[in-house]
């Protein structure tokens, strides 16, 4: 990527490789009639100036998204909760969260995870919930 | 808001007057390709981005033109609001936030 950044408005991007090409000319094909050009143009451009190496990754990545992109297009509301279950790490999703400690403004601990913001208020249990206020069911 | 929303908007408001194609965003975002163009797509969609071609001779560059993106006016406060809450919501326990407040 950084070859890319640099080479930005300079002309001496390299040629995107044939497989690169046709793997992101095939990703365009899912897509709505109407955006398919404009994605298809927008993909091939991007990998001029990417090593071999940049174009897989990028083509591979592209065409593993598409039916997000036609989603996107397509039905954007639907989109909103897929992605938002998709963005939370593996773990997290499996349980698996990684707690830190954190002070609230009252001075009692809670805990949060580092990887999706989970959080729970209390470590060890009620005896160590002293500067915890109670919930606020109608602030 | 999910997090890649929000990278994607906070490599885009580091420079608001600056335009940036996809794979230069997913770069500053430090998200993988095929992440970023969905979000734009959408963020588009809602009026936050606007999108133009390269003005570019295709034989001159050698290259063919690339999709530029930026934040609409409307899009930068937005986007600013947006982050702001998003950040103060992950800041405070569940408990603390006032009801009917969102991530």
């Amino acid at each position: 990527m950084t070859a890319l950044m640099g080479s930005r408005g300079t002309g001496q991007a390299g040629q995107p490789t044939w497989w690169a090409s046709v793997m992101v000319r095939s990703a365009s094909l899912p897509l709505p009639s109407e955006q398919r050009y404009r994605y298809r143009q927008e993909f091939l451009a991007e990998l001029y100036g990417m090593t071999p190496a940049e174009q897989r990754h990028h083509a591979t990545g592209v065409l593993s998204r598409i039916w997000t992109l036609r989603m996107a297009l397509t039905e954007p509301e639907r989109l909103t909760h897929k992605e938002a279950a998709m963005a939370k790490p593996f773990l997290c999703r499996i349980g698996r969260h990684r707690w830190q400690r954190l002070r609230n403004p009252e001075g009692g601990w809670y805990r949060e995870c580092r990887g999706c913001g989970r959080q729970r208020d209390g470590i060890g249990g009620p005896s160590s919930r002293g500067g915890l206020l109670p919930p606020t069911g109608a602030a | 808001m999910t997090i890649p929303t929000q990278l994607v908007l906070r490599a885009l408001l580091a420079d608001p007057a600056q335009e940036l194609y996809g794979v230069e965003i997913g770069a500053a975002a430090g998200l993988p390709s095929g992440t970023v163009h969905p979000i734009l797509a959408r963020l588009e969609t809602v009026g936050w981005l606007t999108s133009r071609w390269e003005e570019i001779d295709p034989r001159a560059e050698g290259r063919p033109a690339r999709r530029y993106y930026r934040l609409t006016p409307d899009g930068m406060e937005l986007a600013r609001s947006a982050l702001a809450r998003a950040y103060s919501a992950t800041a405070r326990p569940a408990w603390l936030r006032p009801l009917g407040e969102e991530s």
